[in-house]
């Protein structure tokens, strides 16, 4: 007798559904965390984003960065990839910015074609055939939005909760948008707008993004960790194993998963837990981190890796992408929500009303600024440096002058969408192994040439907005750099017909063995300019049905 | 061999430091008396003392030495001096940030450790010191304004001598090596100026008046405080609760 049903490892925003779905069915889930469970949360900007990072754990995986042609001794150590490890995983800190894709998010190679040096590939899935999951993804987690949805999107949706409240940034933002002729709209959100599944509404505190939700609002952001994992505790089926680190997916003789081998960091012994089925949700790094350290006699080259595709064509979203506007008035737009106003309009190059030479596009989103400690800038803060105009002086008289307009900035954020490249990849690092002695991670990453063309185009846009709303200054940072780590983690473990081309199916089993599922980022094939979270949820429900109802 | 000098230094630290926590202590609940008496110049009842820490009083600072503290003092001035509408980063607590950040336990297990960078804070102080002494003929902390902003400048642009192949923090890898020490001591004044008082720096939340900031409450923002007009941050803390811990444990002075 195996000890559960499934073990699902990582406990974050697509394992918590998955939890919450068999374990409410009637299957047993012993669920694997590498971050303990979290307690609560302040608003402290030291403590949760300038020293903890991300207010929980950040995750301790050895990491090193490399560019084409360099080789391993070239690579540089770092932190770059940011992720949450605890139970609720990145979705406790996120911003909550929730997106259903557009169709011709699943087809972009026969929307828009082959590129040279990229590997655009179509979903094995349509908008169609996950519109009932993102319905759930809405209502179940808890996400409130403007009546209609996505101005671009062709389908049209209401959310079960009122969109948040405008703030003088989202006003100044719209403005200068509607001037234009785009179309702003509120941000759909996973955020409450009114009580909610038993949980308080937003206090519109603005220490939400980079933040657990603090304590006398907490469950206000809708996450897995509020919206899932209680009703999975409740049900009676459902054992957490937190502190709990995967070393290997264990394989029987018959080349099926048995199981999970791992380390119990709380006295760093290791353990085995035995099931029917496993479900990785690690993100797009730690999943194929686990699945090509589980390499054994039956699978040399890894787990589920036939197709070489485990830790390939890895997508970040041009993730360091920010345009800034500063205005004659305070803004305070620190207050409220992450985001407050959005404009889909160059979303893709065919809402795009003139000719472009890129296929993809972006979201812009505004974006906030907590506090002042976070535009000053500090070298341990998330893609660090200030968010002060270049040029501002780090020091001294002028530097303390651009922190007294810290309140009249208006910041917008563009997840600009990344092609897939089969050479972006991440690979398990024996050299560079973390305290249990398991091997960290490789990433060897490159922007395509499109990519940037892509982030210029919509930086340029935002910038217009800004100027039609009457800003006395605009900026821009992080452009024009090939990234190197993100919080939008996607594509190692791209879903798809083919078993030669693609590691999982559109239901997250893998192609090489039934008994194995993967859903978090790393099944997108292609990953689209917006958040990508909302997505990760919808998938996640898909797949828990496949399993309570199809695989069981 | 100084011990003269060392004492009245000390002596200055901690009138300052009086004066500090009697400033915080005003500023809310002013309820404990008692800690400013501790806090007082305490050099005639123990005769002179040659160790900060050697006193019966509470040292102002655990890490720093007066002379380091003296130099940490001049140099965040300059860093975040006063200006029209605002104080100097040490007028609020900011040195005595830095020490306290340099002596933190990290918030969880994979939380930056500042500890890490004592040794940094005691080579690259001293590093400073000779080469304020090859510029100028005097340790930091006797510097002029103009000299400490030439000293500042010539580190952080690699001419000052000694400092040409000193390496700097990297942005992109979320890395800093310690002898990259004026960009950490840099950051750590402008964490000290902005970051909760409980911390020790931030004194009368100055630092966030003065980047227009109002800072977190337990009730948030209402939909009609997103938008003009502003109230002030006194408006706002008369019908809001603060968070418990803004000051520290034990209320509005932690000093």
């Amino acid at each position: 007798m195996p000890d559960a049903d499934v073990v699902i490892v990582g406990l974050g925003a697509a394992g918590g559904v998955v939890a919450r779905e068999l374990t409410t069915n009637g299957l047993s889930v012993v669920g694997i965390e590498a971050g303990p469970m979290p307690g609560p949360h302040d608003q402290d900007e030291l403590r949760n984003v300038i020293d903890a990072r991300l207010s929980n754990t950040v995750h301790d995986t050895p990491e090193s960065y490399k560019q084409y042609g360099q080789s391993s001794e070239e690579a540089t150590e770092g932190k770059f990839n940011l992720y949450g490890r605890c139970v609720g995983g990145s979705s406790v800190h996120y911003c909550g910015v929730m997106w259903r894709l557009l169709p011709e998010h699943f087809n972009m190679r026969s929307e828009f074609g082959d590129l040279d040096g990229a590997n655009v590939a179509d979903w094995p899935i349509d908008y169609e055939d996950l519109k009932p999951y993102y319905e759930r993804a809405e209502s179940e987690i808890g996400i409130s939005g403007p009546d209609g949805g996505q101005p671009t999107h062709p389908d049209s949706w209401s959310y079960p909760m009122d969109p948040v409240p405008e703030t003088r940034s989202g006003e100044l933002f719209r403005q200068g948008a509607e001037q234009l002729g785009l179309r702003p709209f509120t941000s759909p959100q996973a955020v409450l707008t009114e009580s909610y599944d038993g949980r308080p509404p937003c206090t519109y505190c603005g220490h939400c993004c980079f933040y657990g939700c603090y304590e006398q609002a907490q469950g206000a952001k809708s996450n897995s960790l509020v919206a899932m994992i209680p009703e999975a505790r409740d049900s009676g089926n459902f054992e957490i194993r937190d502190e709990c680190l995967a070393k290997t997916v264990l394989v029987d003789s018959d080349g099926r998963v048995s199981g999970v081998r791992y380390v119990d960091k709380s006295d760093g012994t290791e353990q085995t837990v035995t099931a029917d089925a496993v479900v990785v949700s690690g993100n797009a790094i730690e999943t194929p981190r686990l699945l090509l350290n589980s390499a054994s006699e039956q699978y040399p080259d890894g787990l589920a890796n036939s197709s070489g595709q485990v830790g390939r064509n890895l997508m970040f979203h041009m993730d360091y992408t920010q345009i800034f506007a500063k205005f004659e008035n305070p803004t305070k737009q620190n207050r409220g929500t992450w985001s407050n106003k959005a404009v889909d309009d160059f979303i893709l190059p065919n809402r795009i009303d003139e000719d472009v030479d890129f296929i993809t596009g972006s979201n812009l989103q505004l974006a906030s600024v907590n506090a002042p400690i976070l535009y000053g800038g500090n070298w341990k803060q998330l893609y660090a440096g200030g968010k002060t105009p270049p040029g501002t002086p780090t020091w001294g008289e002028g530097f303390l002058e651009e922190m007294s307009d810290f309140e009249n900035i208006v910041w917008v954020w563009a997840p600009v969408e990344d092609v897939p490249r089969e050479r972006n990849r991440v690979q398990p690092d024996p050299n560079n192994t973390d305290e249990w002695g398991i091997p960290g991670v490789e990433v060897t990453y490159e922007n395509h040439p499109q990519d940037f063309r892509a982030q210029e185009y919509v930086v340029e846009r935002c910038k217009e907005i800004f100027e039609a709303a009457g800003a006395t200054e605009v900026w821009s940072a992080g452009t024009g750099t090939h990234h190197r780590g993100s919080s939008h983690l996607m594509g190692t473990c791209r879903m798809g017909r083919d078993p030669d081309e693609s590691v999982v199916d559109s239901f997250g089993r893998t192609h090489d063995v039934e008994n194995l599922f993967v859903v978090d980022g790393s099944p997108f094939v292609t990953s689209a300019g917006y958040n990508p979270t909302e997505t990760i949820y919808a998938l996640a429900f898909r797949t828990a049905e496949e399993i309570r109802t199809e695989w069981v | 061999m100084t011990e003269h000098t060392h004492l009245d230094r000390r002596t200055f630290v901690r009138l300052a430091s009086a004066g500090t926590v009697a400033a915080v202590a005003g500023c809310g609940s002013s309820e404990e008396p008692t800690e400013q008496a501790d806090e007082a110049p305490t050099d005639q009842e123990g005769g002179p003392q040659t160790d900060s820490s050697g006193g019966s009083s509470k040292p102002e600072y655990t890490f720093f030495d007066d002379e380091q503290a003296a130099t940490v003092q001049r140099l965040v001035d300059r860093l975040l001096p006063a200006g029209e509408d605002w104080p100097a980063a040490s007028e609020i607590g900011v040195v005595r940030y830095i020490d306290r950040a340099l002596t933190r336990e990290p918030f969880y297990e994979t939380a930056h450790d500042d500890r890490r960078f004592q040794d940094a804070y005691d080579s690259g102080l001293a590093k400073l010191d000779e080469t304020a002494q090859s510029m100028f003929d005097s340790p930091v902390r006797e510097l002029d304004a103009g000299q400490v902003d030439e000293l500042i400048t010539g580190v952080f642009e690699r001419s000052a001598p000694g400092w040409e192949n000193v390496p700097t923090a990297s942005a992109l890898t979320m890395t800093v090596p310690a002898e990259a020490f004026l960009t950490v001591l840099r950051d750590h004044a402008v964490e000290g100026y902005y970051s909760q008082p409980k911390y020790g720096g931030n004194e009368d939340l100055a630092g966030w008046k003065q980047a227009g900031y109002t800072g977190p409450f337990i009730e948030g923002y209402r939909p009609d405080e997103l938008k003009p007009p502003w109230d002030s941050m006194e408006d706002h803390e008369q019908r809001k609760r603060r968070p418990a811990d803004l000051y520290g444990e034990g209320g509005e002075s932690d000093a």
